[in-house]
């Protein structure tokens, strides 16, 4: 029974008579009434243990809840397509598509621990996938680890290719085909930045990863398809890590150039201690490149990927792809328009080559790729593009393609 | 606002340029009769619905996950037969056995008859055995036209043979009769419980279903409703894969039966007075003798546009003897390892531009050049082949010139 339900009249010894009882009576509410305010007011100084959770850890005592709001915010992106597809002659696509929405998480824990996340929606749900979820811990500045799924660094492209930076609709074929972005992978490592000058500045990013894995060439009766490899982040399925790094050196704001790698086995040839195949790696090498002035970008990307192919599907599977694009952007029209000052047009072109085979004459896909976009503010854009197909199948038969693009790519 | 308009024209313009040059932004579709892959004129919407998922599933292409292996050569219908043509040579399937010159083993304890030389990661491929004699290479051959061919009466083909030569004009074509599998019929056919042999290279198989369930199991290692077996891999002691047969259903077969069944042969060529000789002196030499142009199908049960209509295939659809240089010691039914089923010619025009530019003929894609194939031709068609190397620079030209028409 808790105080409120103390029946006074139950003491016998308080009871004298019909009216100091009732006097009494007051008096012990009263002495009552300021015991119970007492003790209820001692929990909230100081001096008394913290406030018990209902549930220790549980969902009312997260950090974000008790020590860290205020550092936690959410955020992410969406991209909305329209797009209309022809193959020799024939439309193969009239659609809408709700491509993506994105929600990022990020938490600073303290000043040099901090937490990403984005979880990635394709298509409404029909994909979900957690494509970062890592811890970063500065060390240094130029010494930071990073655990956990993490955004491969291969490439520039694909450490940033959110929707709303890109300003074509389309990824590069070269940054899908060759580098299968996004590719995301469990690991750890570290990262880090050096500064040779006050302009210049060397990064890199390196980490021990998972990996590919045989749906490199299980998953795909096209041939080797190294997008149908993406690791699974919750287990390796050899016993061997991947390494995967960029170093980029940039002499200036405007410019930069990178070099990265992933290579590691990629096929299960391992169960416990019993040898089942031979092991077989994966090596991707890619250059990119960035040079970005007031009004004009250059930018672009080469890959190259060497896959070792057991012999009974050499020829049938590609033992070495190879891809590039090159892009130009250039801004105009800033401030037209009066009501969105910070609004600017963007005008785009994009060249780009996959070599699905290079040791084969044919297998290659070639687009050409021209659009405007228009930005009311610099974080949401209207893309508007068309692109040309040359598409050279395994015997070197050419088929022609085309299409245009209508999206619009947000961060929120 | 100024600008504005210039936007709002700007993008008007660019919409208006590409909608007005439509087929020149957005490509433009072949013409009618220049590709393989048309369906026959007069097909209902259901047949036409069919045709349209028999394409699909032709170009399907496994997996391993799907089925594909323990053994194969290929893992789609369409990589042996491009844009439903003649196939690379480098897919050439080879057939193997033992052919001892009074009997013929196909080493099937061995892996025969045919070599699968792809295989599942992890599973040896298949390797010619040391004791096989008998050794074809083959292309895959042009899938066009294939239910005219189907509709062509027995009669037909059959009051062509002449297997003992007694005209005397050294053309001794003849049949190739052969058993149906258990899945298609087991009623015993006309010719002493045989059929009537017409696809294949040695004309070795009489049924379109037959031909595809075989290709499914053999060619892609993919098990059907209708044959939910395994190619086993005796070689290597493996009976399958850890797919469950079947692994493609009847009614996909049907749809690709249905689909080859009602694929449309290509358009002639110009027909210029310079093809119009060519295409006498290839009369006049013998070549049509068992390139017979035209024959012509008979009542098709179900499929208006396959029935009483020409076939203009340039073949007979018999065995010859083609000599040593062709000969491969292989024998498939009746059919010994000099004879060959006569190869119709049609469309033979565009056997290059179906290849990437370079056309790869004869029946392993072993020359590029129409006069090599010509001159290979030996046993019953020396003579027409010395009638060819006989005839003028010109002649041989304007004959060149006709077979490219076709």
């Amino acid at each position: 029974m808790g105080y409120w339900s103390i029946d006074v009249d139950i003491i016998p010894s308080l009871h004298y008579s019909k009216t100091p009882r009732v006097k009494l009576n007051v008096v012990l509410l009263l002495m009552l009434f300021i015991f119970t305010s007492q003790s209820l007011g001692q929990e909230e100084t100081d001096t008394l243990p913290p406030p018990r959770p209902f549930i220790r850890g549980g969902v009312y005592d997260k950090p974000f809840v008790t020590r860290l709001f205020g550092k936690t915010a959410l955020g992410g992106y969406m991209e909305a397509v329209w797009k209309l597809e022809r193959e020799q002659g024939v439309t193969e696509e009239v659609t809408f598509e709700a491509r993506r929405f994105n929600i990022f998480l990020h938490s600073a824990l303290n000043e040099r621990t901090r937490v990403f996340a984005e979880l990635e929606f394709e298509h409404g749900t029909e994909e979900i996938a957690m494509e970062f979820a890592a811890l970063d811990f500065e060390i240094h500045p130029m010494l930071i680890f990073r655990g956990g799924i993490i955004l491969s660094p291969l490439g520039k492209f694909n450490l940033t290719h959110d929707s709303p930076l890109n300003e074509l609709t389309d990824r590069p074929l070269v940054s899908t085909q060759i580098i299968p972005t996004a590719l995301s992978e469990a690991g750890i490592g570290f990262y880090g930045a050096f500064y040779p000058s006050e302009q210049s500045r060397i990064t890199y990013e390196v980490y021990g990863v998972n990996g590919f894995n045989d749906g490199i060439v299980l998953s795909d009766g096209e041939g080797t398809r190294i997008r149908e490899g993406r690791g699974d982040v919750g287990e390796d399925n050899n016993p061997a890590p991947s390494f995967v790094g960029r170093v980029a050196y940039s002499p200036n704001l405007n410019v930069e150039l990178g070099a990265s790698f992933h290579t590691g086995p990629y096929n299960r040839y391992k169960v416990d201690e019993f040898t089942i195949d031979e092991r077989r790696n994966l090596t991707i090498v890619a250059f990119d490149w960035e040079l970005t002035t007031k009004h004009v970008d250059l930018l672009g990307e080469y890959a190259f990927a060497s896959i070792n192919v057991v012999p009974s599907l050499r020829e049938l599977f590609a033992e070495r792809q190879q891809g590039v694009y090159g892009q130009v952007n250039y801004r105009f029209g800033h401030g037209w328009f009066t009501t969105l000052p910070h609004s600017h047009f963007t005008a785009i072109a994009r060249y780009e080559f996959v070599d699905f085979d290079a040791d084969l004459k044919g297998d290659g896909h070639q687009r050409l790729s021209l659009g405007v976009n228009f930005r009311p503010v610099q974080d949401t854009v209207f893309k508007l593009d068309y692109y040309y197909n040359w598409m050279w199948s395994r015997v070197d038969v050419l088929e022609r393609g085309a299409g245009v693009n209508f999206s619009v790519a947000s961060y929120f | 606002m100024k600008q504005s308009y210039l936007i709002i024209g700007f993008l008007v313009g660019v919409g208006l340029l590409l909608f007005s040059g439509c087929e020149t932004f957005f490509t433009s579709p072949p013409e009618q009769g220049e590709t393989f892959d048309q369906p026959l004129d007069g097909l209902t919407r259901d047949q036409q619905l069919a045709f349209a998922r028999g394409d699909e599933a032709f170009e399907k292409r496994f997996s391993f996950a799907e089925g594909l292996g323990p053994l194969f050569n290929q893992p789609a219908c369409e990589s042996c037969h491009p844009s439903d043509g003649k196939s690379h040579p480098r897919t050439n399937l080879t057939r193997f056995g033992l052919n001892t010159g009074t009997s013929f083993d196909p080493l099937l304890e061995s892996g025969g008859p045919q070599l699968q030389n792809r295989s599942l990661p992890g599973v040896p491929a298949e390797v010619i055995p040391a004791h096989a004699n008998a050794i074809s290479v083959r292309s895959g051959p042009v899938v066009f036209g294939m239910g005219l061919i189907e509709s062509i009466p027995d009669s037909a083909i059959l009051a062509r043979a002449d297997p003992s030569d007694s005209d005397n004009d050294g053309i001794s074509g003849r049949a190739n009769f052969v058993f149906a599998a258990d899945y298609i019929t087991e009623e015993p056919g006309p010719y002493n419980g045989k059929y009537l042999g017409r696809f294949g290279r040695k004309a070795g198989v009489a049924f379109l279903t037959q031909q595809v369930v075989t290709a499914y199991q053999q060619d892609i290692g993919i098990t059907t409703e209708y044959l939910p077996v395994e190619n086993p891999h005796p070689q290597a002691g493996i009976l399958g894969d850890d797919v469950a047969d079947p692994e493609v259903s009847a009614a996909t077969v049907n749809d690709v039966v249905f689909y080859l069944r009602t694929l449309a042969p290509p358009k002639r060529g110009e027909q210029t007075p310079y093809v119009q000789r060519g295409e006498q002196l290839f009369g006049q030499i013998g070549c049509a003798s068992c390139h017979i142009p035209v024959m012509r199908t008979g009542t098709h049960p179900t499929i208006s546009a396959l029935s009483n209509v020409d076939v203009p295939l340039y073949s007979d659809l018999l065995l010859h003897d083609m000599g040593d240089e062709l000969a491969d010691n292989f024998v498939e039914g009746e059919a010994n390892g000099r004879e060959w089923r006569t190869t119709p010619l049609w469309g033979l025009r565009l056997y290059e531009q179906q290849l990437g530019g370079t056309a790869y003929y004869l029946h392993d894609g072993r020359t590029s050049d129409l006069r090599e194939a010509i001159r290979a031709h030996g046993g019953e068609t020396a003579g027409a082949r010395d009638g060819f190397l006989e005839l003028s620079e010109s002649d041989k030209e304007a004959l060149i010139a006709f077979l490219r028409s076709l």
